[in-house]
C-alpha cells in the first residue's frame, strides 16, 4: 500500500514536471522574446550611444543590425549606423557583428533574429521560398524609392518571380588576374583575349619541377576550378535566368576546354598544386609568383596592395572568350552582397528605412570604401572611388558592361550547386567523360524537391 | 507522510535542475526530431507530414550510402588501429625507465590540443609540397601523395591523424594495466613464460573489460566523425559560410557531413532529421553486438 502510494505521488510530481517543462520548451510567443530582446539591448546599448547626439534611445524605435563581416569591415558597417542615428529622428539603430549564418537563420526562425541583415543573391530564392524574407515591392512603392539609379544586373539578381526580395548593396564579378612578370618572361606584351590564347599561354607559362610537379600554375585552376565563371564567358551557365540550363552545349565545350590543361599536366600535379597552397593568405601561390593567371573578383587588388601588401606585378583584363564568338566580349556573372529584411522582423518599417540608406548613396559610398567593394549604384561609379579602391577603375565599368549575366537564383540553387560540383569535379579528374558529367547533373536535377 | 516517501520526495527535489534540463534540452528535441523525421520541414514553413518518404528517399540515394561507408571506413579502421596503438603506447609507459613521468606527458600533451588547433596544424603537416610528413618521405627517397587531394588518401590521413590524439585511449589503458596483479607475472615467469606469451595470456584478458569499453566509445565516436573532416573540406572555401563540402570526389562526406548539409545548406530538416535517427539506430545495433559478444572475450575476474 504505503509502496504504491509513494509511486502514485511520484508520478504526479513527474507528470506535472513534464507538463511545465514542455510548456516552457514550447513557448516562443511574446514574452520570452521581451526578455531576450531587453537583455540584446542592454548588452548593445553601448553601442548605439555614441551616436544618439542628445536623443534617449528609448524615446527612438529600435532597429536589430546583424551583419556577416567582422574586424575592419565590421567597423565600417558599426560606423555607417553610427551615422544613420545621427540623422534618424525616429529610429536608433543596434548593430551586432554576426559572422554566422546559420546563427542568423536560427535565430530568424525562431522569430529571435533581427530586423536587418546581409546575405548573398544566390540566396534570394532560396530564402524567399521558405518564407524567410519579406518582398519589397510594397516598402517600396509606399516611399516611392527610386531604383533607377541601380545597375541592371545588380538589381535583377534580387529578384525572385519578378519580386525584389532584397536590394544589392555590392557588385561581385570575376575577371582575368595576370601576373605581368611572369608575361613578359614567357615573352608577351598583353594578356590573352580569346579562351584559346589563354591556354596557350597557360601551358607555355607552367613552370614544372623534375618529378612533373607543378612550381608555376598557369591556367587559372587555384583556389578553385573557375569552372563557374568559365563556362560563363563562353556563352553558358548552369541556368538561364531562373531555367535549368546544364544542357546547354557552351558548357559541354567549356568542360572539355577545362580538362585539356589537366590532362597536359596531370590530374595528381594539379590537385597537389592546390591544396598545397592557401589561398588569400601571404603565402597564396599569386602573392608569390607562383600562379600566371588569377580568375577573382573586386576584393583581390584590395587585399594585395592594402591588406597583404605584396610585391606583385600584376594585371586585369576580362575574362576571354571563345575565339568563335566574339559577342561574347566582356560577357561576365553578375553577383551580389546584399541586404534583406527577414518576415519575422519585429520592426519592418524601421528595417526598411535602414535598408534604403544603407543602399543609398551616402550608405553606399561610405561601405565601398570601407570594404573595398564595388557599388551597385551606377552615379558612384566615378573617379572619386576609383581613388579610393585598388582595382575600383577596371572593375566599376567591367560590372554594368552591356553584356553582364545577372547571377539568378532557384529555390534548390544551394543543392544544385552541389550536384554541379560534385560531377563537374569527376569529369576533371578523368573520372568520367564530360559528357557524362552533364548527364548526370540534369538527371540529378531532376530529382531535386 | 512516511519518512520513505518524504526522502524520495526530497531526493526527486534534488534532481529537479537535472531533470528539466534532461526533459527540456535532451528528451524534447529527441523526440520532437523524431516526429520531424517524418516530415518536410525547413525551419521556417509548418511541417508537412510525408510518412516515410525521407527514409525511403535516402535509401535510394548514392550520396547517402557514400556517407555510410565512409564512416563505416572510419569506424572499422580508426577504432582497431587507435586501440592497438594507444595500447602499445601505454604498454612502453607502463615500463620502469627513468623520466618515465615526463614522457607521459609528452605522449598525453596532444590530447589537451583542440580538434580545431590541431586539425589545422595537421594540414599543414599533410601539405603535398611543404609539409612535414611529404619532406621526411621525400629525404628516405619514397614519393610523397597528395594527402588531402586525392580521394583514396584523404581517409587514411585522417586516421594518421587520429593516432597523434589517442592520448586520452593510452591513459585509459595505463590505469588499467597497471591494476594487472603483479603475482600473475611471477608466476608465469616461474613458468617460463615469455613476455609475449605473458601479454596475451595475462595482460589481454586482465584487461578485457576496459577494451570493450574503449571499443564502445570508440565504435560511438567514429560515427558522429565531423569536425576534423569539416574543417579540412573547408577551410579554403571561404565564400560560403554556410557549406559543408564532402572533400575530394566526396571521400570525405561522413554520415554527419551529409546530415549537415541537408539540415543547413539545404534546410531540410525531416531529412537531416531522419538521418539523425538512422544513425542511432546502426550506432546503438552496433553497440548491442559488441555487448553480446563480450561473453566469449571479456573476462571480469
Amino acid at each position: 500500500m504505503r509502496k504504491r502510494k509513494m509511486t502514485k505521488l511520484l508520478s504526479v510530481i513527474l507528470v506535472a514536471l513534464i507538463t511545465v517543462s514542455l510548456a516552457g520548451c514550447g513557448n516562443t510567443d511574446a514574452n520570452s522574446s521581451e526578455v531576450s530582446s531587453n537583455e540584446a539591448q542592454n548588452q548593445t546599448s553601448g553601442a548605439t550611444e555614441a551616436g544618439n547626439s542628445g536623443t534617449k534611445a528609448s524615446e527612438k524605435e529600435k532597429v536589430v543590425l546583424w551583419y556577416l563581416w567582422s574586424g575592419a569591415e565590421g567597423k565600417a558597417v558599426e560606423q555607417l549606423a553610427k551615422d544613420f542615428n545621427e540623422t534618424s529622428d525616429k529610429y536608433v539603430v543596434e548593430p551586432l557583428s554576426v559572422p554566422d549564418m546559420q546563427k542568423i537563420m536560427v535565430a530568424i526562425s525562431s522569430g529571435e533574429g533581427p530586423d536587418l541583415t546581409d546575405d548573398f543573391s544566390s540566396n534570394v530564392a532560396p530564402y524567399a521560398s521558405k518564407g524567410i524574407v519579406e518582398p519589397l515591392d510594397d516598402y517600396i512603392a509606399k516611399s516611392n524609392y527610386d531604383l533607377s539609379d541601380f545597375a541592371g544586373a545588380a538589381l535583377e539578381s534580387c529578384k525572385w518571380n519578378s519580386k525584389l526580395y532584397a536590394l544589392p548593396i555590392a557588385s561581385n564579378c570575376n575577371a582575368l588576374f595576370y601576373n605581368k612578370t611572369l608575361l613578359a618572361e614567357a615573352g608577351y606584351t598583353k594578356p590573352p583575349e580569346t579562351m584559346e590564347e589563354l591556354m596557350e599561354m597557360s601551358i607555355k607559362m607552367t613552370k614544372t619541377n623534375a618529378d612533373g610537379s607543378i612550381d608555376v600554375l598557369g591556367f587559372p585552376m587555384f583556389p578553385t576550378n573557375s569552372f563557374d565563371e568559365i563556362i560563363t564567358t563562353w556563352g553558358g551557365g548552369w541556368l538561364d535566368g531562373t531555367k535549368m540550363n546544364a544542357d546547354d552545349p557552351d558548357n559541354l565545350a567549356a568542360l572539355k576546354y577545362l580538362v585539356e590543361y589537366r590532362k597536359k599536366f596531370g590530374v595528381d600535379n594539379v590537385l597537389a598544386f592546390q591544396t598545397a597552397g592557401k589561398a588569400h593568405d601571404p603565402a597564396d601561390p599569386f602573392f608569390k609568383g607562383k600562379q600566371a593567371f588569377r580568375l577573382s573578383g573586386a576584393w583581390l587588388p584590395t587585399m594585395i596592395d592594402k591588406t597583404f601588401q605584396v610585391d606583385v606585378d600584376y594585371g586585369i583584363c576580362e575574362v576571354p572568350y571563345p575565339k568563335a564568338h566574339p559577342e561574347y566580349k566582356g560577357r561576365t556573372q553578375i553577383t551580389t552582397s546584399t541586404f534583406y529584411i527577414p518576415a519575422t522582423s519585429k520592426n519592418k518599417d524601421g528595417a526598411w528605412e535602414l535598408l534604403s540608406y544603407i543602399v543609398g548613396i551616402e550608405g553606399q559610398k561610405a561601405i565601398s570604401a570601407g570594404l573595398g567593394c564595388i557599388p551597385t549604384r551606377e552615379s558612384l561609379l566615378n573617379k572619386d572611388l576609383f581613388s579610393q579602391i585598388p582595382g575600383a577603375e577596371f572593375f566599376g565599368p567591367y560590372t554594368i558592361n552591356e553584356q553582364t549575366v545577372p547571377g539568378m537564383s532557384i529555390p534548390q540553387g544551394s543543392e544544385y550547386n552541389t550536384i554541379c560540383i560534385e560531377e563537374i569535379e569527376l569529369a576533371l579528374n578523368l573520372k568520367q567523360s564530360p559528357e557524362d558529367a552533364i548527364k548526370n547533373i540534369i538527371e540529378r536535377y531532376k530529382k531535386l524537391s | 507522510m512516511k519518512v520513505k516517501t518524504k526522502r524520495n520526495v526530497t531526493g526527486l527535489f534534488f534532481a529537479l535542475p537535472w531533470i528539466i534540463g534532461f526533459i527540456c534540452f535532451s528528451a524534447y528535441p529527441i523526440c520532437t526530431s523524431l516526429y520531424y523525421s517524418f516530415t518536410e520541414f525547413n525551419m521556417f514553413q509548418a511541417p508537412n507530414l510525408v510518412g516515410w518518404k525521407n527514409y525511403a528517399d535516402l535509401f535510394q540515394e548514392a550520396k547517402f550510402w557514400k556517407s555510410l561507408n565512409n564512416t563505416l571506413y572510419m569506424t572499422v579502421l580508426g577504432t582497431p588501429l587507435n586501440l592497438i596503438f594507444g595500447l602499445f603506447m601505454a604498454n612502453l609507459l607502463n615500463k620502469k625507465l627513468k623520466g618515465l613521468s615526463i614522457y607521459r606527458t609528452i605522449f598525453y600533451m596532444p590530447t589537451i590540443v583542440p580538434a580545431v588547433a590541431s586539425t589545422l596544424l595537421w594540414m599543414w603537416i599533410l601539405n603535398p609540397t611543404q609539409g612535414l610528413l611529404n619532406n621526411a618521405l621525400r629525404v628516405i627517397g619514397l614519393p610523397g601523395p597528395s594527402w588531402l587531394a586525392d580521394p583514396l588518401m584523404t581517409k587514411p590521413s585522417l586516421l594518421i591523424m587520429g593516432l597523434w590524439g589517442t592520448g586520452g585511449i593510452m591513459i585509459i589503458f595505463l590505469a588499467s594495466l597497471q591494476d594487472v596483479p603483479r603475482s600473475l607475472y611471477e608466476s608465469a615467469e616461474i613458468d617460463g613464460a615469455n613476455s609475449i606469451r605473458c601479454f596475451f595470456s595475462i595482460t589481454l584478458p586482465s584487461i578485457s573489460p576496459v577494451i570493450l569499453f574503449q571499443v564502445i566509445m570508440s565504435v560511438i565516436n567514429n560515427f558522429q566523425y565531423f569536425t576534423q573532416a569539416f574543417l579540412m573540406t573547408n577551410a579554403n572555401t571561404s565564400a560560403s559560410y554556410n557549406d559543408a563540402r564532402g572533400g575530394p570526389e566526396n571521400s570525405l562526406l561522413f554520415f554527419a557531413i551529409y546530415l549537415y548539409q541537408n539540415a543547413f545548406s539545404y534546410f531540410k530538416m525531416g531529412k537531416a532529421s531522419a538521418m539523425a535517427w538512422i544513425l542511432f539506430i546502426v550506432a546503438a545495433s552496433v553497440t548491442f553486438i559488441i555487448f553480446k559478444t563480450q561473453k566469449r572475450w571479456v573476462s571480469y575476474e
